[in-house]
């Protein structure tokens, strides 16, 4: 009963701020938690996607009227009503409880009004009315510090190569067109059991999230990049596999003392804690004359996430709550305080003396945390004076069609150049979550590679 | 096979018998006319019992029951219930049930899947029901009334209700049992389904005041014979135009 | 609406009425009368008597106007066949006289009784009496010829065939001898005469039959002669009336052969002057006698004609032959769909009635609304199992039979326990015990209950394995909870509880019973070792108690009335562990026996002078109610009252 009555909390209209994993993981590291955080948010996220019908189930059958002796919470007896009929095995995970008793013996009710509701709303089953918020395909790109995309191909080859993302189904396995050494498969492979993610030769990293590094595409041997925000290290790493685990070429930044457990320990399992040196401390308190052999940087700072998925259903909690502007469910002050912090992290990352590309990138599907931040930063006197410009598209995944809003650029003279800087990925659409990156560069082209298109890998060309 | 009998020349036949898949309780009365009709028709195949519940005769409104179990209300006697586990077999679960409305046979309307039953029955009654007969349990009201055992006879291939239900509420109990339904009259004209004919699914009993129309719509729902439900809205059509109105 | 009227009582004639109603009035009446008699006893003699009468009259004509139908209330159809047959005004005249008649009898009833009233002697009522009598009786007699009349009516009446105007009815018209008749007796029961002479049926004629469960009436009518309506004999009015009245399918039929006497042309110039009277109902032109000849087989310009009948919107032409039974029966059939046709289009145009009939034509299908499926569950012995035929001779014995057999139903009490299903044939026949050692065996009785164990047991170790029963809480408090401190803290908290409870218990006691004792005197028995043991537990020093127990240790010395108490009080009494407490009220300050016996001498001596006073006490009996009036007064219901 205790599962129940900690993950009741997470039901109510309570003001919280966070993501739910974010507060359940939270509380469990302060304590407040004594439950198994991950059983919390799975039966959480669960009951929240069928919170409108479990709580028309419980209202029809008059179960918290007939049971009013047992004073059972509302939002546990949603809970308890959620485990008996929306879970595989429908068993309440408790022992013997009064509560429990009380909805067991109301079970035969309960499930004739379940039924009755499907009925009603003409489904077979509630699945068909939930919108999966899950992503479509599983993407995890090859970690060359400890393999290398032929072995990682020889190593999946049970799986049926398909060359379209449309035709991804159980058994078969997509060789990116874009970006090279990443494969996608159906999520419902077992990708973390394999030998390969265990001993960390493939990393599980949306293709959208592999985009800043691309685009950045550091020499290696040459360049020495930064990455300000680096936990949980799924760029970082590419960065290492990018340039071949050159010692000393890249320093990783995380402020947050969990977070950067994390980034440690990804960076280790990837092998490329040769290349990488983890710094944990404030970015923007750096001081910028200490790095000037900095040539890229990489910043992706925290953003309002609208892009991931699996945070559809976390408001459904928060709904009665006054909402200021009812079409967002983060209101217009969060995001505004975001973008401002986006734009003071970047805009010191800017002031690097030898840095001369840089790419932002965020998770969002918010202009105001996207083109609007790039906006601001190109049209900053300081940053201007100093030369930085966007690059261009063919610098910038020439080929990936999605490109920045280019209506957010109608002040611009040449509002297409500008959007041709961005790209963006739509959440499903574009087959994994939502993204932004944005690419900018600064004046003479030295010791960076900016010229030349990306390299490509051998094997993403043939198709 | 849809045949016609009478008990003691009361054509209330679903008061006095109650028939499933499994057995046939029937009361006790002054002769076996009654008794061997349903001997008649069934022969071998499952057993026919006399008996009384609570010393009374009217054992099909007291009693509710399929396959796979029987409930008996709680003023039958020890000597009743020792009686019926003796004559029937060991995969009928008989069960008793203390419940307010003690006559169960009005109370619950069920078959071998689904069961509906009267709105104000207790939560203990719905579970008992749910566990031993094995059947998913609903409260509806058929008709605007609220005895459904009474107004609705259904069994595992078809229903018949109360001939003034709405056609949408008809459709909504279609799919709540998920079987075909009508709404018809039997005994010439009377509204009490349930208790003017017993049914299971292959056999149907009706009082000997049924007429030929009432009784063709009886074997095309239930598919007694081979009849189809769709000979309602067919052949018969014009026929029941005729009889009813 | 009544379609026959069988049940109306016989109407007698006016004399016979008359000798009916006066034995009637002699039989029920008191008949003697004298004339010494108190007046008022003979006037209301007289006044029953004609009431009595009049009543009688009354009764008989009531009846008679209850029963015959009122002619206007009637549907057209048989109003118009009863004045064919009767004649309206005739059959109106009559029942109007007999209701004259009534009222005037109530009348002279009225007159006479109130005459009687002032009657003066026996003499005078008596006449009064005849007089009324007598003219009711004239006034009865002048009903002769109506109430003939109304006899040979109501005979009529009771023959009449039952025919429904509003059922589905097919109605069979045209020449004489055409064959009608032959129709009706091939599709239905009707035993109906056919003769090759015209005029056979003389009247209607009807049959049944069904077809798709329904049940469908056939009007068989004489034949029609083309001629106007005026001129139409009564026998040929009821078939007009029959066809314009009855909402009905009309078969027209034809005799192509002519051997029914008149031509084609006459047929079809009767069909299209009685053409008028088919509106609004579907026509079928039944070309009969079709073994002779067909419509193919005649020339040009007759086969026109014959066509030409079909300008009537609806109306088809068929062909048939009663005589070897050829298309009669889908000639009928035809008629049937024609006519249901027609009826089903009225009734839909009605919208309000439609709507009762539409959900009992509408078979609602169920949505699917899972992927669980739900056979029927027929087992496959239904297949083989026979038919019941009563009339094989190997027939399955019945429990009918059996009753039969043993004497039939009053007699024969059904075996209950010959169908039982037990492992064991003979333990059937096994007595069950209902109450034993005073109590219900029923209660202690459950096959099932060793499964249900093991069942449970099986549960229960599953839950055990699965970590169920474990403790939420800390651990850490857990361990604490075990140990031997925390187990001593527990007991001496129990301990202290306990305590509470009983000190709390007895202070209640003692208040609730403000100073009472609390078990009688003769329950509070407490022994010396009780005392010395509580005494002892709480530190006094018991040698002390024990010395004076001992000293005290004395038997009491016996003496006077105490000897002859003594011996019928049994030892136990007087034995040391007599109650705390317990005196004897009575003998408690005297000790000594013959100080006692001295005690009850002087209070017997007492008591002496007082009971020769002979004063009434208490307990001596009192008597309230020194003169009852039911036994002092009122007069005796049989006997003399000369003592009381």
């Amino acid at each position: 009963m205790l599962l129940y009555k900690e993950s009741s909390q997470f039901i109510e209209n309570k003001s919280r701020h966070g993501s739910l994993q974010n507060q359940i993981f939270g509380m469990y590291k302060h304590k407040k938690l004594k439950s198994n955080p991950k059983h919390v948010f799975a039966l959480v996220s669960s009951t929240l996607k069928y919170l409108k019908f479990i709580k028309e189930i419980i209202k029809k059958s008059c179960l918290l009227k007939v049971e009013r002796k047992s004073k059972i919470p509302p939002a546990v007896a949603i809970l308890l009503v959620h485990d008996l009929l929306f879970t595989r095995s429908g068993r309440i995970q408790s022992r013997q409880h009064p509560w429990k008793e009380a909805v067991i013996r109301n079970q035969t009710r309960l499930r004739a009004e379940m039924t009755k509701l499907k009925l009603k709303l003409h489904v077979q089953s509630f699945d068909e009315l939930i919108e999966e918020d899950k992503t479509p395909i599983r993407w995890f790109r090859a970690n060359t510090v400890r393999s290398s995309c032929e072995q990682i191909a020889k190593e999946f080859n049970e799986l049926e190569r398909v060359y379209d993302i449309k035709s991804i189904k159980k058994g078969t396995i997509y060789y990116d067109q874009y970006i090279p050494n990443l494969f996608g498969v159906d999520p419902l492979e077992k990708i973390t059991s394999s030998a390969a993610y265990k001993q960390g030769r493939i990393i599980i990293q949306d293709r959208s999230s592999c985009f800043p590094a691309y685009i950045l595409n550091p020499k290696p041997g040459v360049d020495k990049v930064i990455d300000a925000c680096s936990a949980p290290g799924n760029k970082t790493t590419h960065l290492a596999s990018i340039l071949r685990n050159t010692p000393n070429s890249i320093i990783a930044f995380e402020k947050d003392d969990h977070r950067v457990k994390t980034l440690e320990k990804m960076c280790k399992m990837a092998g490329a804690l040769g290349c990488i040196e983890i710094r944990h401390g404030d970015f923007t308190q750096t001081k910028p004359e200490d790095f000037t052999d900095v040539t890229g940087m990489l910043v992706d700072p925290s953003c309002s996430g609208s892009g991931i998925f699996g945070r559809a259903y976390e408001d459904n909690a928060q709904k009665g709550r006054d909402v200021e502007d009812s079409n967002d469910p983060y209101n217009k002050t969060r995001l505004e305080k975001l973008s401002n912090f986006q734009f003071t992290i970047v805009k010191h990352a800017m002031l690097f003396p030898g840095l001369r590309k840089l790419v932002y990138s965020t998770c969002s599907i918010y202009p105001e945390e996207d083109e609007r931040v790039a906006i601001r930063l190109i049209e900053d006197e300081d940053l201007k004076k100093r030369g930085w410009k966007f690059s261009p598209r063919e610098r910038v995944i020439p080929d990936w069609p999605r490109r920045g809003r280019v209506e957010e650029f109608k002040s611009f003279d040449d509002p297409d150049r500008c959007a041709g800087a961005c790209v963006r990925s739509l959440p499903k659409v574009d087959g994994g979550i939502g993204f932004f990156a944005v690419c900018f560069e600064r004046g003479p082209t030295v010791g960076l590679d900016l010229e030349t298109k990306p390299k490509d890998d051998g094997l993403h060309l043939e198709q | 096979m849809a045949t016609r009998a009478q008990f003691e020349n009361s054509n209330e036949v679903g008061v006095f018998s109650k028939l499933t898949n499994s057995y046939c309780l029937v009361a006790l009365g002054g002769s076996e006319n009654f008794y061997s009709a349903f001997e008649a028709e069934l022969g071998d195949v499952i057993p026919v019992v006399h008996t009384t519940i609570a010393g009374t005769k009217i054992i099909g409104r007291m009693v509710a029951g399929n396959r796979r179990g029987l409930l008996v209300p709680s003023q039958t006697t020890d000597q009743e219930l020792m009686h019926l586990r003796n004559s029937l077999p060991d995969s009928v679960k008989i069960q008793r049930v203390e419940e307010r409305l003690s006559a169960l046979g009005n109370v619950i309307c069920c078959n071998d899947y689904v069961a509906l039953v009267h709105p104000d029955i207790e939560r203990e009654t719905e579970e008992i029901i749910a566990d031993t007969l094995g059947v998913e349990v609903f409260r509806q009201t058929i008709a605007g009334n609220v005895l459904v055992g009474s107004y609705c006879c259904i069994s595992n291939q078809g229903g018949l209700v109360h001939p003034q239900t709405p056609i949408q509420d008809q459709e909504e109990l279609s799919s709540l049992l998920q079987v075909p339904l009508v709404a018809g009259t039997v005994n010439r004209g009377s509204p009490v389904i349930g208790a003017g004919m017993v049914v299971n699914d292959w056999l149907s009993v009706t009082g000997l005041a049924t007429t030929a129309p009432e009784l063709s719509v009886i074997e095309s729902i239930f598919k007694l014979q081979d009849a189809q439900p769709d000979a309602i809205s067919g052949s018969l059509r014009d026929t029941l135009i005729e009889t009813y109105s | 609406m009544q379609l026959t009227w069988k049940n109306i009582p016989a109407v007698p004639e006016a004399n016979d009425l008359l000798d009916i109603v006066l034995n009637r009035t002699q039989r029920q009446t008191p008949t003697i009368i004298r004339q010494g008699f108190k007046i008022t006893r003979i006037r209301a003699f007289y006044m029953r008597k004609v009431k009595f009468t009049a009543e009688g009259f009354v009764e008989k004509f009531d009846a008679i106007l209850q029963s015959f139908p009122n002619i206007n209330d009637l549907h057209p159809f048989h109003r118009d066949l009863m004045d064919t047959l009767y004649e309206k005004n005739h059959y109106k005249v009559s029942l109007a006289s007999v209701s004259k008649a009534k009222t005037l009898i109530e009348k002279i009833s009225r007159d006479y009784v109130r005459l009687l009233k002032f009657g003066q002697s026996l003499f005078q009522c008596k006449e009064l009496k005849r007089a009324g009598l007598g003219r009711m009786a004239t006034v009865a007699k002048k009903l002769k010829d109506p109430l003939a009349y109304l006899e040979q009516v109501r005979q009529h009446l009771g023959r009449l065939p039952s025919i429904d105007p509003s059922t589905r009815t097919l109605v069979i018209c045209g020449y004489p001898n055409v064959g009608k008749s032959s129709f009706l007796r091939s599709v239905t029961k009707a035993d109906v005469d056919v003769q090759p002479y015209a005029f056979t049926t003389k009247s209607l004629y009807v049959g049944h039959f069904d077809y798709k469960y329904l049940r469908f009436q056939v009007i068989d009518t004489p034949g029609i002669l083309d001629r106007p309506t005026e001129e139409m004999n009564n026998i040929e009015m009821q078939s007009i009336y029959a066809i314009a009245h009855l909402r009905s399918c009309i078969l027209y039929f034809m005799d192509l052969s002519e051997q029914c006497g008149f031509s084609i042309e006459d047929q079809v110039k009767l069909y299209n002057s009685i053409k008028p009277l088919f509106a609004n109902k579907s026509v079928l032109i039944v070309a009969n006698k079709a073994d002779i000849i067909r419509v193919e087989d005649l020339d040009e310009d007759r086969q026109q004609l014959v066509k030409s009948m079909l300008d009537v919107p609806g109306a088809e032409l068929v062909q048939a032959s009663c005589y070897d039974q050829e298309n009669v029966m889908p000639v009928r059939n035809k008629a049937c769909e024609k006519l249901l046709a027609s009826r089903m289009e009225q009734k839909l145009k009605g919208a309000a009635r439609v709507s009762s009939v539409l959900n009992k034509i509408h078979v609602s299908k169920p949505q699917q609304r899972d992927d669980v499926e739900r056979p029927a569950c027929i087992p496959d012995a239904v297949k083989s199992v026979k038919k019941y035929d009563p009339a094989d001779p190997d027939r399955p014995k019945l429990a009918r039979d059996i009753e039969v057999e043993n004497g039939g139903p009053g007699v024969y009490n059904v075996d209950l326990k010959a169908k039982y299903l037990l492992e064991e044939d003979e333990w059937k026949k096994d007595v069950m015990p209902e109450v034993l050692d005073g109590k219900n065996v029923y209660d202690y009785l459950d096959p099932d209950i060793a499964e249900k164990l093991q069942a449970l047991e099986r549960e229960e170790e599953q839950l055990e394995k699965e970590g169920f029963y474990d403790s939420d809480d800390d651990d850490e408090a857990n361990a604490y909870l075990s140990t031997p401190e925390a187990q001593e803290i527990r007991e001496k908290a129990e301990w202290i509880r306990n305590k509470q409870k009983t000190m709390i218990n007895d202070a209640r006691q003692r208040k609730s019973l403000n100073n009472r004792a609390i078990l009688p005197r003769s329950k509070l028995t407490r022994s010396y070792k009780d005392m010395e043991s509580h005494m002892h537990k709480v530190g006094h020093d018991t040698s002390v108690l024990s010395a004076k127990k001992d000293s005290q240790h004395r038997e009491p010395k016996v003496s006077g009335a105490d000897i002859m108490r003594a011996s019928m009080i049994s030892d136990a009494n007087s034995s040391a562990l007599q109650p705390v407490g317990k005196s004897d009220r009575l003998h408690a300050g005297v000790n000594d026996g013959m100080l006692r016996s001295k005690a009850e001498r002087i209070a017997k001596l007492s008591r002496r002078a007082r009971n020769l006073d002979a004063r009434v006490g208490e307990s001596d009996r009192r008597i309230y109610d020194e003169m009852p009036k039911h036994l002092n007064s009122g007069k005796r219901g049989i006997g003399k009252t000369q003592r009381r």
